[in-house]
């Protein structure tokens, strides 16, 4: 279990970067929604101790992650757009840096490799960015820590990748575990979330599981607009909108109409309606 | 498996499930994949697989053993065509009887066409 | 900490590697001019030089590092500092010294000569008597606190900067060079001035006082440079500890 509790984090001239972030994010796969600047890549970096929030903290199963005990440190990772490697391939890197990591699983990281078509012996700085991405994930995917955290996980990656990408995640996380992914391109891998995460300017305007959001709203796409949307759009001859769930039948969620219609007048209408309702407990098998 | 946006997923694993029920994929009175099992395996996330598995619990093709996991009825091939069955009439019957209303064609214009391709 | 050194082994066997072949190649340069015959002060003096250089940016072994990667890293920020610490303190002059002394002494046992450095050291003495056994140890100290400030000067700038880490070495080397010597020329002229103001003939033995009077001068200026290198030390740990990564 993931605790944000009053996150907050404030650069010396005084601009808020995270304000006030509060949400408990349970084990599963979290996409993390924002526009450019809303602070996503500062909020992964405090999750990840990298940064130390000005007032508040994050805690990991209840360890603060800002004390960088190794205790807390073994148990997340972070994943950044760029990374270099102290060594020729990735499997000596593994062979050297998996030592601190007691969750990682050789297992599955020969597992991870094939589903990308690697061998693990391929000279890393040789390697196209799209490769390397790859390479990185097929590893890092196999750590096992209890909060994995990837920016732009996708990125560069051709479909068939994104497909492998998909089916890594599926397989290696386990009901312990939680990904959060940040990311633009929400279609890549939309069937996998089990919960969403949005931040703008610096404010958590949302952090709830999928379910719980298709239990109170349904996302859909018609000729003709509904009658009474909460937040609508016309794209591609087809009017998308978001209405009260009202027939029970559960939509998936177009994460990326949710977050337009976050950042939109009806913002406020939205939540309040994702927020009410009592829910039924589902509970996982 | 690729996902068409136009369904819901959910709806998309029962069809799935239908498919491996016809093909004897799944065998009757047999283990079927668990949650988990195959929330990796088409790579969703296990809620969508749940919510599908319920509905598969209520139509009588599939039943829960405790700490086992799910198996398939006995008579889960009866239960999938019926479903299928009550699917065609809930969903394409339906929007075929919009279609007809906006068009305003009668029943008896569709029989006759019906007829005809019967031959 | 063992497991922090394999991520570093690459670099930091080149490093070692590098570090020796030019302490043996410097030494062996300094030998020929003597076998040839020239002034083997100057060029030892160059060679010294040289070889300092090299000892001072040991650091750079870390200047390829990804930050994120090592701050989530799960050791102890003491870990990862005694490691730091250690290798640029330690293993990199470990290596020059062994190399150079160990060179001079087998040269000497080879050609059945006196060890170069012995050598120097005599020449330097310029009356033998000044220099007893505790100016001897006071200079291996100056020697070794100067040294030490140097190089984490240099550790602190590598650990600190994200970017373009080994110019900004090679910079504050350049720039802590400057002011040590700047200091020691400062102190020794205040010194000189102070001992010479009002008497216009120096004589020899005036000459050997001046020098006495330096050394505790000097001892304070090495002094601050001791209390200086402790300072850099624990700023290194702090960073390693409590540096954030912003990217």
């Amino acid at each position: 279990m993931i605790e944000l509790n009053n996150l907050t984090y404030a650069y010396r001239r005084g601009f808020v970067a995270i304000d006030d972030v509060t949400a408990s994010v349970s084990p599963g796969i979290h996409l993390l929604l924002g526009e450019n600047g809303a602070g996503k890549t500062t909020l992964l970096r405090l999750m990840a101790g990298l940064l130390f929030p000005s007032s508040g903290e994050c805690l990991i199963d209840g360890a603060p992650v800002s004390s960088r005990e190794p205790s807390v440190m073994k148990t997340v990772f972070m994943l950044p757009d760029t990374t270099e490697l102290p060594t020729k391939t990735i499997r000596g890197f593994a062979e050297i840096h998996s030592r601190f990591y007691p969750t990682f699983s050789q297992e599955n990281f020969e597992e991870n490799l094939r589903e990308f078509n690697l061998d693990g012996n391929e000279n890393y700085n040789q390697l196209s960015l799209g490769l390397r991405h790859k390479t990185l994930l097929a590893y890092v995917v196999a750590l096992g820590v209890d909060l994995l955290l990837l920016d732009e996980p996708a990125n560069g990656l051709d479909i068939t990748s994104k497909k492998a990408l998909r089916h890594i995640l599926a397989r290696c996380t386990g009901p312990e575990q939680t990904v959060i992914i940040s990311t633009h391109t929400v279609s890549d891998l939309r069937e996998l979330y089990d919960g969403v995460l949005v931040l703008s300017k610096g404010k958590l305007l949302l952090a709830r599981p999928t379910w719980e959001i298709s239990e109170r709203i349904s996302c859909v796409a018609s000729p003709i607009p509904p009658f009474d949307h909460i937040f609508m759009e016309q794209g591609a001859g087809l009017f998308h909108s978001i209405i009260e769930n009202e027939t029970g039948e559960p939509t998936d969620l177009n994460y990326a109409l949710l977050y337009s219609a976050l950042m939109s007048k009806s913002r406020d209408r939205l939540l309040e309606i994702i927020n009410s309702k009592p829910s039924r407990n589902q509970e996982l098998e | 498996m690729d996902f068409t946006p136009n369904k819901p997923i959910y709806r998309q694993i029962i069809d799935y499930s239908f498919g491996q029920i016809l093909t004897g994929a799944w065998a009757a009175g047999e283990r079927i994949p668990s949650v988990r099992e195959l929330s990796v395996f088409l790579s969703v996330n296990s809620h969508t697989v749940l919510k599908a598995y319920e509905y598969l619990q209520n139509e009588g093709i599939i039943v829960p053993k405790r700490g086992m996991g799910f198996y398939l009825t006995t008579d889960a091939l009866d239960h999938v065509n019926q479903a299928r069955r009550q699917e065609f009439f809930d969903t394409t019957l339906r929007d075929l009887f919009n279609e007809m209303k906006l068009l305003d064609i009668s029943i008896d214009e569709v029989i006759q066409q019906f007829n005809k391709q019967k031959q | 900490m063992m497991s922090i050194g394999l991520i570093f082994k690459g670099p930091a066997r080149l490093y070692l590697i590098l570090t020796a072949i030019i302490t043996f190649a410097c030494y062996a340069f300094v030998q020929l001019c003597i076998y040839l015959g020239g002034n083997e002060i100057s060029v030892y003096t160059l060679m010294s030089l040289i070889v300092g250089v090299i000892l001072y940016l040991g650091p750079l072994t870390f200047a390829k590092r990804d930050a994120t990667m090592m701050t989530l890293l799960p050791a102890k920020a003491v870990e990862k500092w005694l490691f730091y610490m250690l290798f640029s303190l330690v293993a990199v002059p470990a290596v020059v010294q062994g190399v150079w002394y160990g060179s001079d002494y087998a040269y000497a046992y080879l050609t059945s000569g006196e060890p170069f450095y012995e050598m120097i050291l005599s020449r330097y003495n310029m009356k033998e008597a000044m220099l007893g056994l505790d100016n001897r140890f006071f200079i291996v100290c100056i020697s070794i606190v100067q040294t030490s400030a140097l190089i984490i000067s240099v550790l602190y700038t590598v650990l600190r900067s994200t970017r373009h880490r080994v110019i900004k070495g090679l910079l504050t080397l350049a720039a802590v060079l400057f002011a040590t010597g700047l200091m020691s020329a400062l102190a020794g002229f205040v010194v000189a001035f102070n001992e010479l103001a009002d008497k216009p003939d120096v004589t020899p033995d005036q000459a050997v006082n001046l020098l006495n009077n330096m050394y505790p001068i000097f001892g304070f200026v090495y002094g601050l440079l001791a209390v200086y290198s402790i300072v850099m030390g624990w700023l290194c740990y702090r960073q390693i500890a409590k540096g954030e990564v912003k990217a």
